[in-house]
């Protein structure tokens, strides 16, 4: 990559469709400059790519190997094949999208996707959790406003998202432009939490005798 | 109470406009008999009563709290309010259970217009039945400033709980059998207690620890939970940093951080080096750590929560790890593991109350011949049965 | 210390170092390797050192805490040369009469040394204990023969031999090539070619290049390369600079575990003396080039062994993978090119260089070439460390020197590459230890652990104990991996407690197909192997599980 002077306009195939992309592009911004949709659910154009909910994820093929990848984050390159629909696609998709539904069924972004892919809201037992992770909230914080008021915790099946009292005290009132991207309400489930038990004008620092 | 007089119960009601304020107006005009304990708030729907309201009364020393709406189905808005008063008088009904008032203080009932003897009835069974209860608080055994704690600890919450009512608790079809069979399953049991039923023991925690100062044992006391629940709810403070403790030596967190300053990814070493040093990351050490290397702190609070390694509460004065690694899994640490916690009462990544274990399990070591082992202080003790544990651990104080 | 400034300094202190030790002066090794030491080695080792002084015998006897010998099984070992006789099990109270006995008369002390469990045949030398007989100790030979904090005792087996033949009579390309014909694959689970990797990094556009040792050794039941890493650090330092030199990097690192103090400690120390040898730092061996190293710590998660995790983890960033569209030896570390290779694939280096590719490759099998060590553990009777050649039978490994499973049960599987590997049978053991065949068995080598279970064991509960695991130790970030793995662990955890329906397998199926399409990285891709592998050969105990659920329902019908 890079040794060689590469034009900047590489042709790639979408659904059986030419597309004129220029190098850099991800696969997602390709077929949304020829009006190609792809369903997304952690991008947002003002953030870096996160590739976190995969259900963006396409069938690339690349020199006659297929494989899975996340459009909002794959780099096109010449002669490219990819298709956006497809039966394992499809199956991903649906999957996902029950894997979330089952932390937050009243989604309205996840409920009109688990329409178009056949999701079932039930597939599996209810989490009480109905954050998604998608870290919109996250990246906007840090990545537009700079202030990280709102971070992530732990890892694994236990990933939250946390508020930092002392920076969402001095902040958040005045912003709350993250509140919107939140896919579903947890966002401000969250706030209002960090709200009562730490903003409170008794919220002297609480201490724990040793 | 002079002695002689009798409990008089203290009852508020909120009234539907359209149906239960008619009826109990047709009540009181039909002269039919019930006890005049009550007094009336009227609303224009069910659905406008929020909790808030409700703990409000309580607050102020009322013994019931009664919502009279109108029949399921009946509602005059199209948003069918009823149905939210139904939702929101089950999960209210589970916070008083929560704090420990008996939730028949609370009764939910339709009344339309037309039913001024249903409204006599409901009421000559309500306000007895409440005046068996006893006064609010006396009768559960709750002293007054417990009660008042409690209380103020669940209205703090109201504006969260509302949020998870709305995305969480939701019952999708709006039948009576349903709502019913939702809010009596297992299921919201245990969505409940995961979304409420925690934060709210959190809450309550908080509260005490801003009056004064006390220790993981006191508060197990006061608050009547286990030593084992009150370790697990100080991690979630800690972790939302609402957990302020003893001041620390600056100067050896600064030498720390210069030491390494300048150096590629120092943040993840520094860290690494203060909990090795300190056996635990304070709040203020956080802090400073984000001013000194300007680093934003949620960046920290993520690589401090990433893995067990790190400690947000003071770890107790001796760690006690067991191996949960492959081999050791086979051999029996499961068994050995229970056989740990049932002798000290705690769980992994919890202290007890007098701070002399604190658990945790650890991942493969890579001493597999010593299978199942425990590590006391990073010393190893291997091919440990559950039997002989006991025997190793006698050796700490 | 002198700073050696060219080849033959090299050779003149290695002489040096040679001349003032005397191969028959009495020397007694003790493992102070991570097994042992939950044996009290440490006892053991002061000890020695308070009958050596005691009977001032300081002059006349050398002690030396080394690295782990492998056989931790029958821990604490002590070695005594030159006769190198060899003693388990030996606790302070043997000390005295050992060393009045076998130090200074020679006298091997029969109750010391190993006695074969089945037949009682005794073997009073390392070479004639079966777990020792068929390995081939290449890489972790010299454990046994040097304190790993003590470069004199590198250079004295030879050390730094290769990396001064590399940087003052080889170009860049040439070692390149030799590691190419070598055919050397990466250690650390994927099997991938060292010497692409190198040369990717070594073309890809920039000047600034790191190279990496990946010391994490975060897969379950695997503790080999802590045994190369804290019992002979050098011979990884060495393969390291040799990398460096070869790609063209001036700066590495060295990312291990924090919680093994003794990782730290040693390489450290192995750091510092290569610095004041000139063998590290400006100018190595007076040849121009340059080369630093850095340690870091690992937090202790799993996933952060994941390459481009360990790189995020080494910026001081949470270790979080990132998707590789751009493979990380081309943009890594702060988006420069970084080639990363397990502790045992550079603790290879060394020998190849000094070696030869041919002599190298004449040991292994057709695609898997050079020896691997394996790390032995779960119901088996001797756990530990062994090295053996390529194409080795898992048979030969799990019953020749192993010594097969304890308690007179049988075998029922060897599970490999820990939680993202995969278990084969009692049937498949004659299969050959091989990169390739072992992954078209679905069981994977992985980094080399292997957990051999017994009749007793569940397949359906080990399996879930693997995805337990990886529901803690994943990062959380993606969907499929986080939900998937939550899903399986519950419908798992279903079965095993009675409580399967009717197709959960088939459901079980379907997650690890999206799991395995739509992760992001390799933690998440192959989170379902070790499920795949026990349905292809262990699907009967699913369905039993699940069938005695269903027979229990209906009878509660009745
Ligand atoms: C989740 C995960 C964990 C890993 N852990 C380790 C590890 O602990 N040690 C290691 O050497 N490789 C580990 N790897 C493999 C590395 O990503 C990488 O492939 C390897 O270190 C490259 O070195 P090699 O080519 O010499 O094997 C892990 C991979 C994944 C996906
Ligand atoms: S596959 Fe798992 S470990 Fe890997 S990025 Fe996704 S969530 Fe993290
Ligand atoms: S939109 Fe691509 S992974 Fe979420
Ligand atoms: S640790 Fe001593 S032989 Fe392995």
């Amino acid at each position: 990559m890079g040794k060689h002077k590469k034009t900047s306009e590489i042709i790639i195939q979408i659904d059986g469709k030419e597309v004129k992309a220029a190098e850099g592009m991800t696969v997602l911004e390709a077929a949304q400059s020829a009006d190609i949709f792809i369903p997304t659910l952690c991008h947002h154009e003002k953030l870096e790519p996160y590739g976190a909910c995969r259900i963006c994820t396409v069938e690339a093929e690349v020199r006659g190997w297929t494989k899975f990848v996340a459009a909002c984050l794959y780099p096109v390159e010449q002669d490219l094949v990819v298709r956006t629909r497809s039966e394992k696609v499809d199956k991903i998709r649906k999957m996902i999208l029950e894997f979330l539904l089952a932390h937050a069924p009243y989604s309205p972004q996840l409920q009109d996707l688990a329409q178009e892919y056949g999701a079932d809201q039930d597939s599996f037992e209810k989490e009480s959790s109905f954050c998604i992770l998608c870290g919109l909230c996250v990246r906007y914080c840090a990545e537009v406003k700079k202030k990280n008021a709102v971070g992530f915790v732990d890892c694994g099946a236990r990933r939250e998202i946390r508020f930092i009292p002392e920076i969402a005290a001095k902040e958040c009132h005045s912003c709350k432009e993250c509140f919107p991207l939140c896919p579903t309400s947890f966002l401000q489930a969250a706030f209002v939490l960090t709200e009562s038990l730490a903003f409170s004008r008794d919220s002297s620092p609480t201490a724990l005798k040793k | 109470m002079a002695a002689g007089h009798t409990f008089e119960p203290r009852i508020l009601g909120f009234l539907c406009n359209w149906c239960c304020y008619a009826g109990a107006d047709l009540a009181g005009v039909s002269r039919y008999q019930y006890p005049p304990n009550i007094r009336v708030i009227r609303l224009m729907c069910s659905g406008r009563v929020d909790p808030a309201f409700i703990l409000r009364a309580f607050l102020n020393g009322t013994d019931g709290v009664f919502i009279g709406g109108c029949w399921l189905g009946e509602c005059h808005y199209i948003t069918e309010g009823n149905y939210d008063a139904l939702s929101m008088v089950y999960i209210c009904k589970k916070l008083l259970e929560h704090i420990g008032l008996n939730p028949e203080r609370l009764r939910l009932e339709w009344v339309s217009a037309g039913e001024g003897i249903r409204f006599a009835n409901i009421m000559n069974e309500f306000v007895p039945g409440i005046e068996k209860l006893g006064p609010l608080g006396k009768g559960e055994g709750l002293d007054e400033h417990e009660l008042k704690f409690k209380l103020e600890a669940v209205t703090k919450l109201i504006p969260y709980i509302k949020l998870v009512e709305r995305e969480r608790l939701r019952v999708p079809v709006r039948t009576e059998e349903e709502y019913h069979k939702f809010f009596t399953s297992d299921e919201f049991n245990r969505l409940f207690n995961e979304l409420i039923g925690d934060k709210l023991a959190v809450c309550q925690i908080m509260a005490l620890l801003r009056e004064r100062s006390l220790s993981a044992g006191e508060i197990s006391e006061i608050l009547g939970l286990s030593p084992s629940e009150v370790s697990r709810h100080l991690n979630v403070l800690a972790r939302n940093q609402n957990l302020k403790t003893v001041a620390v030596d600056n100067d050896k967190i600064d030498q720390i951080i210069n030491k390494h300053q300048g150096k590629a990814g120092s943040l993840v070493q520094v860290l690494l080096e203060i909990q090795h040093e300190n056996h635990w990351l304070p709040q203020d050490v956080l802090d400073r750590v984000s001013t000194k290397l300007d680093v934003p702190l949620s960046r920290i609070m993520q690589i401090v929560t990433f893995h067990k390694t790190f400690s947000l509460v003071p770890k107790g004065r001796n760690e006690v790890h067991v191996c949960v690694g492959p081999s050791c899994y086979v051999r029996g640490s499961t068994r050995l593991l229970d056989t740990v916690q049932d002798l000290i009462g705690i769980k992994p990544g919890e202290t007890d109350p007098d701070s002399k274990f604190s658990l945790e399990t650890g991942n493969c070591l890579g001493c597999c011949n010593l299978g199942p082992e425990i590590i006391v202080d990073g010393k190893h003790h291997g091919r440990v049965t559950p039997d002989k544990v006991k025997d190793v651990l006698k050796n700490y104080e | 210390m002198p700073r050696i400034n060219s080849a033959s300094e090299l050779e003149e202190l290695r002489k040096g170092v040679l001349s003032k030790r005397d191969p028959d002066k009495p020397c007694i090794a003790i493992c102070a390797g991570m097994g042992c030491l939950g044996l009290s080695n440490g006892r053991v080792i002061s000890a020695f050192e308070k009958e050596i002084n005691k009977k001032d015998l300081k002059t006349k006897v050398d002690i030396r805490a080394t690295g782990c010998h492998g056989y931790c099984e029958k821990g604490p070992m002590v070695l005594i040369y030159p006769e190198e006789i060899c003693y388990v099990e030996v606790t302070p109270k043997d000390v005295p009469e050992i060393v009045s006995q076998t130090v200074l008369r020679k006298k091997v002390i029969d109750r010391l040394i190993y006695a074969d469990p089945d037949t009682g045949e005794k073997a009073a030398h390392q070479a004639e204990i079966p777990f020792y007989k068929n390995q081939m100790r290449h890489l972790i030979g010299n454990n046994a023969k040097i304190d790993p904090r003590s470069i004199d005792d590198y250079l004295a087996v030879g050390g730094y031999s290769a990396l001064s033949k590399s940087l003052l009579k080889m170009s860049p390309e040439q070692i390149l090539e030799e590691i190419k014909k070598a055919e050397l694959r990466g250690r650390g689970g994927g099997g991938f070619p060292a010497g692409r990797k190198w040369e990717t990094a070594r073309n890809a556009p920039g000047k600034e290049k790191y190279v990496i040792v990946n010391g994490h050794e975060g897969e379950l039941g695997a503790f080999m390369d802590r045994a190369i890493l804290s019992g002979n650090p050098h011979s990884v330092l060495e393969g390291l600079i040799i990398g460096a030199y070869a790609i063209g990097s001036h700066q590495g690192f060295i990312y291990t575990r924090h919680d093994t103090p003794q990782l730290k400690n040693n390489i450290d120390m192995a750091l510092t003396q290569a610095e004041e040898y000139g063998l590290l730092g400006e100018n190595i061996l007076g040849s121009g080039f340059d080369f630093h190293v850095e340690v870091h710590l690992d937090i202790g998660i799993f996933v952060s062994g994941e390459s481009s995790a360990l790189m995020r983890s080494i910026e001081g960033n949470p270790p979080e993978p990132r998707p590789k569209y751009i493979r990380t030896s081309v943009s890594g570390i702060w988006g420069k090119p970084s080639a990363l290779n397990n502790v045992e694939t550079w603790a290879n280096v060394p020998l190849i260089i000094d070696k030869g590719s041919e002599w190298y490759t004449s040991t292994g099998t057709e695609r898997s070439k050079g020896t691997k060590l394996v790390s032995l553990s779960g119901n088996i009777v001797n756990t530990g460390v062994a090295e053996v050649p390529f194409g080795t039978t898992v048979r030969e490994i799990v019953f020749g020197i192993g010594g097969g499973i304890p308690n007179g049960k049988k075998i029922k599987a060897v599970h490999f590459g820990g939680p993202m590997g995969g278990s084969i049978p009692e049937s498949l053991l004659d299969t050959p230890l091989d990169f390739d065949e072992l992954a078209k068995l679905g069981a994977p080598i992985g980094a080399g652990s292997m957990l051999v279970l017994d009749e007793d064991t569940s397949m359906v509960d080990i399996t879930r104990y693997f995805l337990d695991f990886l529901s803690n130790e994943s990062c959380g970030k993606c969907v499929p991996c986080r939900e998937g793995i939550r899903q399986m662990l519950r419908i798992l955890t279903n079965i095993r407690d009675g409580k399967g329906r009717e197709g959960d397998i088939e459901l079980l199926e379907e997650i690890s197909e999206v799991t395995g399409a739509a992760s992001l990285c390799a933690l998440g891709k192959t989170a379902a192997d070790p499920l795949l592998s026990t349905l292809r050969y262990f699907r009967d105990e699913y369905e039993a599980n699940i069938a005695k659920m269903k027979r229990s329902a209906e009878k509660r019908e009745l």
